[in-house]
């Protein structure tokens, strides 16, 4: 029973056209940034091999949180598909177990959502053999990196969001809901790490990164170059114990909904009581051959004697079980509303100055504008730590190609002037960063950021 | 095979008495629910259907209890909801495979078979493959019927199945489900009373939560022999009448209001006796005439 819920929730998915649009978007974005450096995802690439093993792992510690409105989709359409509807009715009075449903419904939808995920090893692979690519800064294929970027980040990371969305959704019978959450978990984060960078103990900062971004940046900031190209993290040391201690959170809010979750219809219902009024006396309609006393109509077609004129079942049925907001959020409408939501994404990333995501960085600023400003000074504030942390060891990330502005130095000579994030916006670390980094292309950050 | 129910009641958070204390005992075969929209219908058949906890009462299949042992009673129901929607972009067999299989249908060889005997029985079988979002109204209600009958259903609960057919497939329908009436308790809800006569053994009607009359329609019929008389008459007459007399209802012959009116003797002049059929003892009922 489970096995065929499970089959059926993938199968539903993999026949529609919206996962694979969103797998194109991860590629694309993901063989942007690793085949030119007029994209960035995460940080600007160093002076590793393009395709490096630490490239690659860090490519999907951001793709993570990049997927998160993606994920929203599927999750929110396994948890809440059948109040969203109107097939409740006839699933919960199958006798279908709950463990069955909930198990099935959420695992399914959790592998549908590592798949967008994989769209980055696709992206690295095919960004090597594009004409414009220096060969010289491509190594070979790392499988492992591939295969390790999955298990540390994809796959716990599509499980401890799906768990929370799952959770909202199913819970509450509504994808806005569960979707305002998912805003909410990517806000909150963004807030996280602004906090979190003051902690000094690392171990704990690396313990309380719910997408292990922290964790591996954290872990593998005194790689060489050389430990870069080829060496990827495994499961391992902090990894391991981060990743468990999420999936744990996971569990256990999957968990509750397994416990709060019932079939029974809900209280809130007040169909007899609109029903009541429309049946009250003295109702008058157009329709002529109503009895104004009991209703009664004579159907001279038919011959049939009924009571009020029949309402079209499928209009009733939308307007009472469907809360048209959750339609737009509902599958078919969604790739449309979840592009702008992804540019979003360009700003909580911890590891970037640069956080040229999309072309339209505008866009994005315009529905959260002070989210927005919290976020990226917590990008900055975090990526100044680790850098001036860094510099004593590993002065190799200070060699940079020609091509590439050494913006890093930049970052360590700012950092101590970087003020905390609870302090009031200041535009500087913003205009600084802009004019270090490509004097030609500024950010935009700091000027969209006040507006 | 008995479906008792005690003492049923149920009041929705806004205050509205949906069921108060409905006793009804339901036998075999085909069982009429006539009522008026509001009446309280869809909720008595929600409870029996699990789907919705009443505040106090009982409800047993044959010795089982129907509100404390859900799970059982699932495995035997079968439910038409009044009405369903249908997951966007799935045909409808895919979407019947995987309702058989929420029924507990897990062979995929017998469920093939299940669900391909069950969409030639609706009438679906030539658009089994187009999606479901894209049926008219009636295929969408034949859809619900086949989701209903798929395992075999001991129990089987219709609320209001001919909600938007055509008269065609009005009939179609009425076969079907005396196909299966025989051997099973049905539970059909409508306000058309037509539905009942032609279908069904016993019936009761609802009214603002209460049953007003349990029993055969044609004892219903039977009380109101001579008792129910008719007229055609002018539409500026119809206050005054309606103030003087019993009046069951009224409706249009050919443009004039014809009234039924409820007395022991003629009424008054001009008056014939009708005579009574189901509807008359549906709308004297409510009115709380008889």
């Amino acid at each position: 029973m489970l096995g065929t819920i499970f089959s059926f929730e993938v199968r539903y998915w993999l026949r529609g056209m919206m996962l694979w649009v969103f797998t194109a978007i991860v590629a694309l974005l993901i063989f942007g940034a690793a085949s030119t450096d007029s994209l960035v995802v995460g940080s600007q690439l160093e002076n590793t091999h393009r395709n490096a093993p630490h490239v690659i792992q860090n490519f999907y510690s951001v793709t993570s949180l990049l997927t998160l409105l993606m994920i929203t989709a599927f999750v929110n359409s396994a948890a809440a598909r059948d109040f969203a509807n109107g097939t409740w009715q006839m699933v919960f009075s199958t006798p279908v177990s709950r463990r069955d449903f909930l198990w099935g419904r959420f695992l399914g939808s959790v592998v549908v959502s590592v798949i967008p995920m994989l769209g980055v090893s696709a992206g690295v692979i095919v960004a090597r053999w594009m004409p414009w690519v220096d060969a010289e800064r491509w190594g070979p294929v790392h499988w492992q990196a591939h295969l390790l970027g999955i298990v540390d980040f994809a796959i716990p990371n599509a499980v401890f969001m799906a768990a929370v969305i799952f959770t909202i959704a199913a819970l509450t019978r509504s994808t806005v809901i569960s979707f305002v959450g998912s805003i909410v978990m990517m806000v909150g984060y963004g807030v996280g790490e602004a906090l979190a960078s003051d902690i000094e103990n690392e171990r704990l900062a690396m313990l309380l990164d719910p997408f292990g971004m922290r964790t591996f940046s954290l872990m593998t900031k005194y790689w060489t170059v050389a430990e870069k190209n080829t060496v990827a993290l495994g499961l391992e040391g902090m990894m391991l114990w981060n990743r468990l201690l999420w999936m744990s959170v996971g569990a256990a809010v999957f968990g509750f909904c397994c416990w709060k979750f019932s079939f029974a219809e809900r209280a809130r219902r007040v169909k007899a009581g609109a029903a009541e009024a429309e049946a009250a006396p003295g109702r008058l309609e157009r329709d002529s051959r109503r009895c104004p006393q009991h209703g009664v109509r004579r159907d001279s077609a038919g011959g049939s004697h009924k009571l009020h004129s029949q309402p079209d079942p499928q209009c009733e049925t939308r307007l009472r079980q469907r809360d048209f907001s959750g339609d737009v959020l509902a599958d078919g409408h969604y790739p449309g509303n979840v592009l702008p939501g992804i540019s979003i994404l360009g700003l909580p990333d911890p590891n970037s100055l640069h956080q040229r995501l999309t072309p339209v960085p505008d866009l994005i600023r315009i529905p959260f504008p002070r989210a927005g400003q919290c976020l990226r000074m917590a990008s900055f504030d975090h990526r100044t730590k680790t850098k001036t942390d860094n510099m004593p060891v590993s002065s190799s990330s200070f060699d940079t190609s020609p091509s590439q502005p050494p913006f890093s130095q930049d970052f360590h000579l700012s950092g101590p002037i970087f003020t905390p994030p609870a302090a009031p916006r200041s535009a500087a670390p913003c205009s600084r960063t802009a004019g270090a980094s490509d004097g030609s292309q500024p950010t935009s950050a700091s000027s969209s950021g006040r507006a | 095979m008995e479906l008792r129910i005690k003492g049923l009641t149920k009041t929705y958070a806004n205050g509205v008495r949906a069921l108060d204390s409905v006793d009804l005992t339901i036998p075999r075969g085909m069982f009429g629910l006539l009522g008026p929209n509001g009446a309280g219908k869809s909720t008595l058949m929600r409870i029996v259907a699990t789907l919705l906890e009443p505040d106090a009462g009982q409800v047993e299949l044959d010795g089982l209890d129907v509100l404390h042992r859900k799970d059982e009673v699932r495995r035997f129901l079968g439910y038409l909801p009044q009405d369903f929607g249908v997951y966007p972009r799935i045909s409808a067999l895919d979407m019947l495979d995987h309702l058989a299989v929420l029924k507990g249908l897990v062979k995929a060889g017998e469920r093939r078979d299940v669900v391909e005997a069950m969409l030639k029985r609706v009438n679906l079988w030539d658009v089994r493959k187009k999606p479901l979002a894209s049926y008219s109204g009636g295929m969408r209600q034949r859809f619900g019927v086949a989701q209903a009958l798929i395992g075999n259903p001991k129990l089987l609960i219709v609320d209001e199945p001919t909600a938007g057919l055509d008269p065609g497939e009005r009939n179609r329908f009425y076969n079907l489900l005396a196909e299966i009436g025989e051997n099973v308790v049905v539970i059909l809800s409508t306000h058309i009373v037509q539905d009942v006569m032609e279908l069904c053994a016993n019936m009761a009607i609802i009214h603002q939560g209460r049953v007003l009359y349990a029993g055969s329609p044609d004892d219903a019929v039977a009380a109101l022999d001579g008792r129910v008389w008719q007229r055609t008459v002018s539409k500026a007459d119809l206050p005054a009448l309606e103030a003087r007399h019993r009046v069951i209802s009224s409706k249009l012959v050919a443009g004039r209001p014809l009234i039924h009116v409820l007395g022991e003797g003629c009424p008054e002049e001009g008056f014939a006796p009708a005579r009574p059929d189901l509807e008359d003892v549906f709308f004297a009922r409510i009115a709380g005439l008889a």
